[in-house]
């Protein structure tokens, strides 16, 4: 060991050798530790694509330690390098085949770094040898900058509820490289996710930390609203509202998706859909049943598991407050993501049963469907070409009323 | 049953597969490859996360007459992000999964000479007990004549 003053950096160097280390684990690691490199992805990148502290892949990578990759992620070592498995794995081992490593580690620390040095020699079964020289360079207290494009689209994503469920870091790298092609680095995903998780970001964007399966999670600090919007997704039941045109008072109702996948409105055995004028009406409604309805499969686990969570609407449908959306001079995003709200809930409805079967001919009207598809090109699937919304906008809300009117009789809403 | 990462599934089933075609017992593999001979059934069980170790592909590629590449999916595969799937493995009570089969043991020869129904029961060692399984390769079989793939001859299938 020594130690110079002067710079301040002290150096220990070891001599160290392994026997009989299992080849294939061995080319495995360097394989994926050659192509990183070749593509610039550093150690510590990996490690947190992989879900881990920002030092394991450096640890994994020291030659003189039995510490290999282990199997469970194996499996994601093509998504974090870019290439395919086949690339990572060797071909040409034979059973059994072991190697021999024989060399020294030199670690050099100071205050801004830890470098470590491995020289060292492989030897095969066979005799022959290879020479390996790997340097490990770890940065100590580096400031971090935020990306803030970056930090913008992470806050979009968890407005969208993308973080309700947790995230692996590589599943958000996997989304931002798919959209973004390659515009941010690993690095840059790391720091900004380090900023949301921070106890001094706004709430509204909170990430919190986990672990599954040994590795990191990031997911939203829900609240108490919000962890009820998503108890009602994990069981694909929702409390929806319904504001008919001419009153102001609600009608809640059940929403939910079927065991044939097809979202539906709750009904009683009659067939008429249940309406109750609040929300706890309605809850003391389901819970009593008295075999006034079918329940959905996943109605009764859908009331338990609530507990004391506060029960939510998930969307309000106001056809009075999307015709005025419409009759303001510009038509706001809103307005036109509420209508096609609604349309699809009528859809849901003239699907469900041949009673109501006939509100699919009052929404297959020119108007209507042509603005449902202006929005479904242009807002849902993001059209290459965006296209100008162009509609007659008298006729529009007049087929409109038509439909809402129809809707209203349907569900027994009295004019 | 339990999950696994989908890399170490289709490695478990690529092996399950090439056993069949090439009809060796699993107990008989797992000795091959110095394991107790209760090794593979237990990988092969969907409630155990027991999975084949990378130290071991070379010694299965070896005894399965493979490459060690041809236990892997192909380099074009989709990435997985390492959510884990349901262990589900494959079976002759699959019929997508014995057709797999049928047609591996005709790519490597075996129907060129004719082949009793009691033959192909041997080589896949599905034993009188397991008639869900005989039932889906006797289906399978006649399908199969009935699409020109085999022939069949006095009651033995040939290719």
């Amino acid at each position: 060991m020594e130690e110079k003053e002067d710079n301040q950096i002290i150096s220990t160097t070891e001599h160290l050798s392994r026997q009989k280390v299992s080849r294939i684990d061995f080319e495995i690691l360097v394989n994926f530790y050659e192509i990183c490199k070749k593509k610039k992805i550093s150690e510590r990148e990996v490690s947190f694509l992989i879900g881990k502290v920002n030092k394991y892949f450096s640890e994994i990578l020291n030659p003189f330690f039995k510490e290999h990759i282990k199997t469970e992620y194996l499996d994601i070592l093509p998504a974090i390098a870019s290439t395919g498995i086949r690339k990572i794995i060797p071909n040409d081992i034979s059973p059994k085949e072991t190697i021999d490593i024989r060399g020294t580690h030199t670690r050099e620390t100071d205050k801004y770094s830890e470098v470590d040095y491995y020289k060292f020699t492989v030897t095969y079964k066979d005799g022959t040898t290879r020479n390996y020289r790997w340097k490990i360079k770890i940065t100590k207290g580096s400031r971090s900058k935020v990306n803030p494009e970056l930090l913008e689209i992470l806050k979009k994503l968890i407005s969208r509820h993308y973080f309700h469920k947790p995230k692996f870091a590589l599943n958000i790298y996997i989304i931002l490289k798919s959209r973004f092609k390659n515009v941010f680095s690993p690095l840059e995903l790391q720091i900004a996710l380090s900023k949301l998780t921070n106890k001094s970001v706004d709430p509204e964007f909170a990430l919190q930390e986990g672990v599954d399966n040994m590795r990191i999670t990031y997911s939203k600090i829900l609240n108490e609203t919000e962890k009820f919007l998503e108890h009602c997704q994990d069981h694909r039941v929702w409390i929806s509202r319904y504001i008919p045109i001419n009153t102001y008072e609600g009608q809640f109702f059940i929403w939910y998706e079927d065991s044939d996948e097809n979202d539906k409105l709750l009904t009683s055995i009659d067939g008429n859909v249940l309406l109750s004028s609040s929300i706890e009406e309605l809850l003391t409604l389901l819970k009593s049943n008295n075999d006034i309805f079918k329940a959905p499969v996943n109605l009764e686990a859908w009331l338990s598991g609530m507990e004391d969570l506060p029960p939510t609407i998930s969307v309000t449908y106001s056809p009075k407050e999307i015709i005025d959306g419409f009759e303001a001079d510009s038509v706001s995003v809103d307005t036109l993501a509420n209508f096609v709200d609604f349309y699809n809930l009528v859809g849901d409805l003239g699907c469900q049963d041949e009673r109501f079967e006939a509100l699919l001919e009052f929404r297959e009207v020119g108007e209507l469907t042509k603005v449902w598809d202006y929005y479904c090109d242009n807002h849902l699937f993001k059209a290459k070409e965006p296209k100008v919304l162009s509609f007659h906008k008298a006729k529009f809300i007049a087929d409109f009323r038509r439909l809402v009117e129809r809707f209203e009789e349907c569900i027994l809403i009295k004019h | 049953m339990v999950k696994i990462s989908p890399l170490s599934l289709y490695i478990i089933n690529r092996v399950i597969y090439r056993l069949y075609v090439l009809g060796i017992l699993q107990s008989k593999f797992s000795l091959i490859l110095d394991k107790r001979d209760t090794y593979v059934n237990n990988i092969k069980n969907e409630n155990m996360d027991a999975v084949f170790n990378p130290i071991d592909f070379p010694s299965i590629a070896s005894a399965l007459d493979w490459e060690i590449h041809d236990l892997l999916p192909p380099d074009n595969s989709p990435y997985s992000d390492g959510t884990l799937v349901d262990k589900v493995v494959f079976s002759l009570n699959n019929p997508s999964d014995a057709e797999e089969v049928i047609l591996g043991m005709k790519d490597i020869g075996y129907f060129k000479n004719e082949k009793s129904l009691s033959d192909i029961f041997e080589h896949l060692y599905l034993t009188e007990n397991m008639s869900e399984k005989r039932k889906v390769i006797t289906d399978l079989l006649e399908k199969l004549v009935s699409n020109n793939i085999l022939k069949l001859n006095n009651g033995k299938y040939l290719a």
